[in-house]
């Protein structure tokens, strides 16, 4: 190997570190085990909706859920609400409480942080 | 020189690695999930504008031989509210108390001229003018009803909104 190689030897190291450091629980895999894990609550969420319309039928608007799993066992431990357009707790509540059950079929080796909108809208 | 910068390369490398456990790693945003559920049938209306009256559909609940309104009734008298404040043609209208034929008739149309009062100025508190509202009592003088069973005293026991003066209804027309 030449002098000129050498030099870039530690930087090449640093970056191939890097990116299979980011490459940790961040690749595809893992957002659609996020996603599949979101989608399996849909049922639920949207029951929590439906009760919520019952109190206020006007209700309506984005949920931005801040979501954290545990790198050991994959489960979503730390879902909170990172902003809200409802203005009702009792939805909120309802939908965490649903999202906080859920578990990631592979956990990663880090924990991962997402951020996942919700959408509500009344159908009729 | 080389040496140097193997060896901090080198550090970095061990620091990212260590962080790297550490670390939380961040995702991008997650496309929307959907949320669709079916909305209850809405209400029926409780006021309604007909053109020569405000109907409502329910009581206006008022405390035992007392003036004071209910709270249950401060929905009702805030659609009433909005409906004014959408209906700017309606220039005056008149705020009518009316009690059951039980009780002395000068009390009963004091009472009734009270209760009036009271649902003109919580419109008056919800934004419409004083000037429109006209508050007048009748006491048993105006009766719906002459029985004597207590669905007959509840039916005469009221407050109607009788519209005395109206003008055209102005509607915004966008010039082409």
């Amino acid at each position: 190997m030449n002098h000129l190689s050498l030099r870039f030897v530690p930087y090449a190291l640093v970056l191939a570190l890097l990116a299979a450091c980011g490459g940790a629980g961040f690749g595809k895999d893992v957002r659609k085990d996020i996603e599949k894990q979101m989608n399996s609550a849909h049922a639920e969420i949207t029951a929590c909706y439906a009760a919520a319309l019952q109190r206020n039928r006007k209700l309506k608007g984005t949920l931005m859920v801040g979501v954290k799993t545990d790198p050991e066992t994959g489960r979503f431990h730390r879902a909170r609400v990172k902003s809200s357009e409802l203005k009702d707790k009792e939805l909120e509540q309802c939908v965490i409480g649903t999202i906080a059950q859920l578990k990631l079929d592979k956990p990663t080796t880090t924990s991962v942080e997402a951020d996942y909108p919700l959408e509500f809208k009344p159908k009729n | 020189m080389q040496r140097t910068s193997f060896a901090l390369s080198l550090g970095l490398a061990c620091a990212s690695l260590s962080a790297c456990s550490i670390v939380t790693v961040k995702q991008d945003p997650f496309p929307a999930m959907k949320i669709q559920a079916d909305r209850p049938e809405a209400p029926p209306p409780r006021v309604i504008l007909t053109p020569s009256h405000i109907q409502i559909t329910e009581k206006i609940q008022f405390a035992f031989d007392s003036a004071e309104i209910l709270p249950v009734s401060h929905g009702l008298l805030n659609e009433v509210a909005g409906l004014l404040k959408a209906n700017p043609q309606i220039e005056e209208l008149s705020v009518e108390g009316h009690t059951d034929k039980r009780g002395a008739a000068a009390y009963n149309k004091k009472l009734s001229q009270s209760r009036a009062e009271s649902v003109r100025d919580y419109l008056v508190s919800q934004g419409v003018e004083r000037a429109r509202l006209v508050a007048t009592g009748y006491g048993f003088e105006r009766p719906l009803s002459d029985g004597e069973e207590e669905a007959d005293h509840e039916l005469n026991r009221r407050v109607e909104f009788n519209i005395l003066k109206q003008g055209m209804k102005k509607t915004l027309v966008q010039e082409n």
